[in-house]
């Protein structure tokens, strides 16, 4: 059973890999996105970790997605055609991928990674809570501050960017 | 076999969604005759004249508030542990109700670190919302107004 659902998910994820790889519309490349975001929330469940599954349901498949979407509605240059990308530097894009490939591969293949079988936590989600507002208090709150810093920056760039 | 609490029942649902979508298209596909004529394939037939196409610019104020939303989804991710453990009773009993005046205090000043940023996008009118501004005509009629009364 668990072997299908890795499947099921490497699929999802592999599935909209390769439709953001060679589909040219963008429009697409984001639906397609946003099923690659769900496969990985699987795999969050699949290892888990729910809260941050739900955290890449709501943030990533539910927020990014939509705000890239909205970005490619607003761009100037749509004038009722279909957003195309171009593709340029093919043999450079080609090797920095590759290359950022293998770097990838060589630092997991020698990372120090927990192989041994994780017991299940129940209340997960409640312990996160409770060293939220005991341990990590001072983060819990710098994380306010962060999250307004990053709002009135994102929302100040946006206004003078739609004024011109 | 590893318990995987409720998601399974999710993906249960997810995939029987799917199915159940598929097959319905699939036997409407071999079911249903195929004969398409031109007025057919417009997108309503028998009815409005579609000009141009639904790939429009849309306004950049989208683009805004979805920022803000995503900004304030952020935050309520990190409300979601905590709304588990405020109201933890045998917590509370075993810091004589120092626990929840303090985890509320302490997200009363998280929502309220937040709230100004609400204020600050609020004051700059980024909430407002574009509304079409009509626009009176300069067109003068050669007609004059008795004569409306005149016909009438």
């Amino acid at each position: 059973m668990i072997i299908t659902v890795q499947i099921f998910l490497l699929m999802m994820v592999l599935a909209g890999v390769g439709i953001i790889l060679f589909t040219r519309n963008i429009v697409h490349a984001a639906y397609a996105l946003c099923l690659t975001l769900l496969g990985i929330a699987g795999v969050y469940v699949l290892v888990m970790s729910e809260l941050l599954a739900v955290v890449q349901i709501m943030l990533y498949a539910g927020g990014v997605v939509i705000l890239l979407a909205f970005g490619v509605m607003m761009t100037n240059r749509l004038r009722g055609e279909k957003v195309l990308s171009g593709s340029n530097n093919k043999w450079i894009g080609r090797i920095i991928s590759v290359g950022v490939f293998a770097g990838l591969c060589y630092l997991i293949s020698i990372s120090p990674f927990q192989t041994t079988s994780v017991e299940k936590n129940e209340d997960q989600i409640a312990q996160i809570g409770v060293s939220f507002l005991t341990d990590h208090i001072v983060a819990f709150e710098l994380i306010a501050f962060v999250l307004l810093v990053a709002l009135v920056g994102a929302a100040y760039l946006a206004k003078n960017a739609a004024d011109e | 076999m590893i318990q995987i609490s409720g998601f399974g029942t999710v993906l249960l649902f997810i995939v029987g969604g799917i199915g159940f979508l598929m097959i319905t298209l699939l036997v409407g596909k071999l079911l249903r005759p195929n004969n398409p004529t031109t007025e057919k394939q417009t997108t309503y037939e028998s009815g409005e004249e579609p000009s141009g196409t639904a790939w429009g610019q849309f306004n950049v104020r989208f683009y805004i508030v979805a920022l803000i939303f995503l900004l304030f989804e952020a935050e309520l991710i990190f409300l979601f542990p905590w709304a588990t453990v405020f109201g933890d009773e045998q917590l509370i009993a075993e810091s004589d109700g120092l626990w929840a005046q303090f985890s509320m205090i302490e997200t009363f000043i998280f929502i309220g670190i937040l709230l100004v940023g609400l204020a600050y996008v609020w004051s700059k009118g980024m909430l407002e919302w574009v509304r079409p501004k009509p626009k009176a005509s300069d067109f003068k009629s050669r007609i004059p107004e008795s004569a409306y009364k005149d016909f009438k």
